[in-house]
C-alpha cells in the first residue's frame, strides 16, 4: 500500500482482505505434512532391511529438500493461487502437462494414500487405545484383519470429510489444537524414554504386551530379536554411514519428508503469500524442526528400547505382513515407539492419555489427504477442464461436496483393494510417493524455466532480486532439486538393487500408475474437445493467470 | 434496462429492501452506512463519493445470498466465494462497470476482528453505530475517507451507554477490554483524528464536539477493568505486531 504525503494517512484502492490462514497456520500444515509420528514412524519401520544410517539419510534428504522449499516458496511468491502446481505448470509448461501431472499427483494418487493413512490410524490410535481400554479382541481385529483395515479407511474418509467441511478458519483452529496437544504427547514420550532404561523396558514389555494383546510373555523380547534377525533386519545403530547406503535409504525416507510444500496448493488463502522469505521459512522450519525431533527420537529409542530391538520388531512385523513368512510376529501389533514408551508405566490412565495425545499427530494431519487436492480440483474446474459442478459448495454445510466425493468414492474402492491386498496393492506403498514426486518434477522444471518463459511475470515478482552469480535463484535451486528428483525416480523405477518394490518389474505398480496418467490424459483431451465445441479455447485460458 | 440502479446509494437501499422482503438478513457497513446515519456526510466538508457497498449478514443469510444476488442482477466472484464464502463473499454489478459488493459474514475481520453475532438486529439498516465506528477505527493504514467517516459519526451522534442513535461507549470499551490490539489501534486513530481535525474544513464548534466525544469514549475505555490476558499482552506492547494488514488482491 502506498503512503500518502501526510505522515498519518494512507491510500487504499479498495476494501482489503485478510486471508483465512496466517503464516503460522501454513507452518503447522507443513509441519504436519512431514509428520514424524505418522508418516515418519510408519516408513522407518519398513526400512528395517536397509543398512543406510537413518540419521544420515534424514540429514542428507533434508539438505536436498531445502531446495524444494526454495523452489516452491519462489513459485508461490510469483503466483500465490489456489491450485499451486496445476496453475504454475499449466501457465509455464502448458495445459496438457500441467493438467495430467497435477491431477494424477494431487487427485488420483491420493486415493491410494487413504488406506496408508488408515494403516497409521489403526496402528497408532485405534489398536493401542482399544487395548489399553481392555478391548483386546477388537484391538487385534483392527490390526490383523482386512475388515479392520477397511473400516479404518471409512473412518479416515468420514473424519476428513468433516474436518474439511469446517472451513479453512476452523480447520486452522483444530490443526493448532492438535499441534499443541501432539507436542505435549511427544514430550511425555521423550520423558518416558529419557528416564527409562533397557532393563525396565524389557521387563515391562514382557509383562504388559501379554496383558494388552494376549501374546506369550516368556521370552518375548528374545523371540522378537530372533524373528527380526530372520526377517533380514540390516539396520544397526551407528552403522551405515557411507554415502552409498545413505543414498539408497533416501528413496524410502522421502515417503515422509518430501512434503513440506504440501500446502502449496492452498497459498491463495495464506496471508502475505507474495513474501518469498516467509513462504520459505514456513516450509523450511517445519522440515528442520521435524529432522531435529526425528534425531532426538532415534537417540531416545536407542537409549531405552535399543535400536536393535526396535528395528528387529519392525522386521518381524512387516516380514509377516508382507507374506515372507507364515509365522506371526511375537508382538502381534505394529511396533509403535509411543506404545513401547508408555509400557514403562503400569498406569492405564497415563498410557491412555499419552497415546491419545500422540493420536493428535494423526488427527491434526489427516485433513492433508484431501484438503490440498480440493484446491487443485477447483482450479481445474475454474479453468473449465472439469465440469463446473465439481467446484460447487454445498450451500448449507459450506462443503465442496462434489470435489470431496470425487476423492472419497475412489478412495473407498482403492482402500478395499489395499485392505484385501487385491492385485498385490499392499506392495505399492512407494507409488504414493513416486507419482507426487513426478508432479513436483513438473513444477521444478516450470520453476527453472519461469524467468525465461514468463519474463515479465518474473521480473515484476518479488523474487526477481534473488540471484546467484547473475542466475536467478529459482533456476539454481530448481536445477539442484531436479537432480535429486531424477535420482529418486531412477531408483524407484529402475531399482537396480531391487530395494523399493515399485519398479518396472512390479506389474501392479506399472499398470496402476499408467492407468492414472491415461485417465488424466483422457479427461484433459476429452474436455478440451468438448469446450472447443462450446466455443471455448482452453489454450487461451492457459495464457492468463487465474484471478484470486 | 439494467436491473441495478445507477447510484450506489439507491442500489444499496434497493438490495436491503428486497432482502428484507425475502427474510434475508443483511445490514450495511462501511461508508454507505455512515451516509445513512450522518447528515453531515450528505453535504459539507464531510461529504464524499461512494464507489461500492459493503454488507454484513448472518450464517443463514450467507447461504441464501448467492441465489439472491444472482436474481438482483449480480455476478459472483466464483473463485473467491468457493474458497472463502463461509466468511466473506464478493459480487459484481456487470451493468455498472463491475461495481463491487463485499459481504462480511457474522464477523468483521480486517486489521482487527469485530464480532457482530448477537448485535446485527440493533439497527434496521446498518450495524450499530459503535461497531460502525470501530470498523473504521480498527484500520491501521487509515485513509482520508476513513477519517471523514469517523468524523461524521462523531459529529452527528452523542456518546452514551446505549445503541439508540448514539455511539455506545460501553460496547466499544467492552471490545477494547477483550482485545489489547484493538484498544491500541483505536487509541492510535484517536490521535490521528485529533492531528488532522483542523485540516478537513470543520468549524471550531464541530471540532470541539468531536474532541469531547473522543474524550468520552477514551474515558469509557480506560474505566472498564481489563482481564489478565489483556494486561499480559499490554506488557509486550508494540514490540510484537498487534494487527493484521489486509491485502489488496486481484479479484476480477
Amino acid at each position: 500500500m502506498e503512503r500518502q504525503q501526510s505522515t498519518t494517512l494512507f491510500v487504499r484502492a479498495a476494501t482489503g482482505l485478510v486471508r483465512a490462514w496466517s503464516v503460522t497456520d501454513a507452518f503447522i500444515y507443513a509441519f504436519f505434512s512431514v509428520n514424524l509420528i505418522t508418516l515418519g514412524l510408519y516408513i522407518f519401520s519398513q526400512m528395517y532391511y536397509l543398512d543406510g544410517n537413518l540419521i544420515g539419510a534424514l540429514l542428507v534428504s533434508t539438505f536436498f529438500i531445502t531446495f524444494e522449499c526454495l523452489v516452491y516458496a519462489a513459485l508461490i511468491a510469483v503466483m500465490p493461487r489456489a491450485g499451486g502446481d496445476y496453475v504454475w505448470q499449466s501457465r509455464i509448461l502448458g495445459g496438457g502437462v500441467g493438467f495430467i501431472l497435477a491431477i494424477t499427483g494431487w487427485w488420483f494418487i491420493l486415493w491410494y494414500w487413504v488406506p496408508l493413512y488408515a494403516d497409521m490410524l489403526r496402528f497408532e490410535v485405534i489398536t493401542p487405545l482399544l487395548a489399553i481400554l481392555g478391548a483386546q479382541s477388537p484391538a487385534l481385529w483392527f490390526t490383523e484383519t482386512p475388515e479392520g483395515a477397511f473400516i479404518s479407511v471409512v473412518i479416515v474418509c468420514a473424519f476428513v470429510f468433516v474436518y474439511i467441511a469446517m472451513g479453512m478458519r476452523n480447520y486452522a483452529r483444530l490443526q493448532k489444537a492438535c499441534f499443541i496437544g501432539g507436542l505435549i504427547g511427544l514430550l511425555l514420550v521423550f520423558l518416558f524414554l529419557l528416564f527409562g532404561n533397557p532393563a525396565a523396558f524389557k521387563a515391562n514389555l514382557e509383562a504388559q504386551i501379554p496383558q494388552l494383546f494376549g501374546a506369550s510373555g516368556d521370552g518375548l523380547y528374545e523371540a522378537t530379536l530372533a524373528a527380526g534377525e530372520e526377517a533380514g533386519t540390516a539396520q544397526t545403530w551407528g552403522g551405515g554411514w557411507a554415502l552409498a547406503p545413505i543414498f539408497l535409504a533416501i528413496p524410502y525416507m522421502v515417503f515422509f519428508n518430501l512434503w513440506p510444500n504440501w500446502g502449496a496448493t492452498l497459498y491463495g488463502e495464506v496471508r502475505g503469500a507474495t513474501d518469498f522469505k516467509r513462504n520459505f521459512y514456513g516450509m523450511w522450519y517445519a522440515l528442520i524442526a521435524t529432522a531435529i525431533l526425528g534425531i532426538v527420537l532415534f537417540v531416545l529409542i536407542n537409549k531405552t528400547i535399543s535400536w536393535d530391538f526396535y528395528m528387529k520388531a519392525n522386521g518381524a512385523f512387516w516380514n509377516y505382513r508382507w507374506g515372507y513368512t507364515e509365522t506371526p510376529p511375537p508382538i502381534p501389533v505394529w511396533p509403535y515407539p509411543a506404545l513401547f514408551a508408555v509400557l514403562l508405566t503400569n498406569s492405564r490412565v497415563i498410557q491412555f492419555i499419552v497415546i491419545l495425545l500422540m493420536g493428535l499427530w494423526f488427527f491434526g494431519w489427516s485433513g492433508t489427504v484431501f484438503l490440498s487436492s480440493t484446491r487443485v480440483i477447483f482450479a481445474a474446474a475454474f479453468d473449465r477442464l472439469l465440469p463446473e459442478w465439481v467446484a460447487d459448495i454445498h450451500p448449507r454445510f459450506r462443503t465442496p461436496i462434489n470435489a470431496l466425493l470425487l476423492m472419497v468414492i475412489p478412495s473407498l474402492i482403492v482402500g478395499a483393494l489395499y485392505s484385501w491386498n487385491i492385485f498385490n496393492f499392499q506392495s505399492l506403498t512407494l507409488c504414493s510417493t513416486l507419482v507426487i514426486a513426478t508432479t513436483y518434477l513438473g513444477s521444478t522444471i516450470a520453476a527453472i524455466l519461469l524467468p525465461y518463459r514468463k519474463r515479465d511475470l518474473y521480473n515484476a515478482s518479488p523474487i526477481a532480486k534473488y540471484k546467484v552469480g547473475g542466475v536467478p535463484l529459482i533456476t539454481i535451486a530448481g536445477i539442484i532439486f531436479l537432480g535429486f528428483e531424477l535420482f529418486l525416480l531412477y531408483e524407484w523405477l529402475i531399482d537396480p538393487l531391487q530395494l523399493y518394490g515399485i519398479s518396472y518389474r512390479n506389474i501392479s505398480s506399472v499398470v496402476f500408475m499408467l492407468a492414472m496418467y491415461v485417465l488424466a490424459a483422457v479427461i484433459y483431451f476429452g474436455f478440451k474437445t468438448y469446450r472447443k465445441r462450446q466455443g471455448i479455447d482452453i489454450d487461451k485460458v492457459y495464457e492468463e493467470i487465474p484471478v484470486e | 434496462m439494467a436491473p441495478t440502479l445507477d447510484d450506489v446509494k439507491d442500489e444499496a437501499l434497493r438490495l436491503i429492501e428486497a432482502a428484507q422482503k425475502e427474510g434475508i438478513f443483511i445490514r450495511l457497513i462501511g461508508g454507505l452506512a455512515v451516509w445513512l446515519h450522518c447528515p453531515s456526510s450528505v453535504a459539507g466538508p464531510l461529504a464524499r463519493k461512494y464507489k461500492d457497498a459493503d454488507f454484513v449478514t448472518d450464517k443463514e443469510g450467507s447461504i441464501r445470498l448467492p441465489d439472491f444476488f444472482e436474481r438482483m442482477g449480480y455476478v459472483p466472484n466464483k473463485t473467491f466465494n468457493t474458497l472463502s464464502g463461509d466468511w466473506r463473499q464478493l459480487y459484481y454489478d456487470p451493468y455498472h462497470d463491475n461495481r463491487q459488493i463485499d459481504i462480511f459474514i457474522s464477523e468483521f475481520s480486517m486489521c482487527h476482528k469485530i464480532p457482530l453475532e448477537g448485535r446485527l438486529d440493533k439497527d434496521k439498516l446498518t450495524i450499530p453505530l459503535a461497531e460502525l465506528f470501530l470498523t473504521k477505527a480498527q484500520i491501521i493504514e487509515l485513509n482520508q475517507k476513513d477519517l471523514i467517516d469517523m468524523l461524521a459519526i462523531l459529529l452527528d451522534h452523542p456518546v452514551g451507554p446505549s445503541d439508540d442513535d448514539m455511539i455506545n461507549s460501553e460496547r466499544i470499551a467492552e471490545l477494547g477490554a477483550q482485545d489489547w490490539g484493538l484498544y491500541t489501534t483505536v487509541n492510535m486513530n484517536f490521535e490521528r483524528i485529533l492531528e488532522n481535525l483542523g485540516k478537513v474544513g470543520l468549524d471550531q464548534e464541530s471540532q470541539r464536539i468531536i474532541r469531547n466525544r473522543i474524550l468520552a469514549i477514551q474515558d469509557a475505555m480506560e474505566a472498564v477493568p481489563k482481564p489478565t490476558k489483556w494486561k499480559l499482552r499490554a506488557k509486550i506492547g508494540k514490540r510484537v505486531r498487534w494487527y493484521e494488514l489486509p491485502e489488496e488482491v486481484q479479484r476480477k
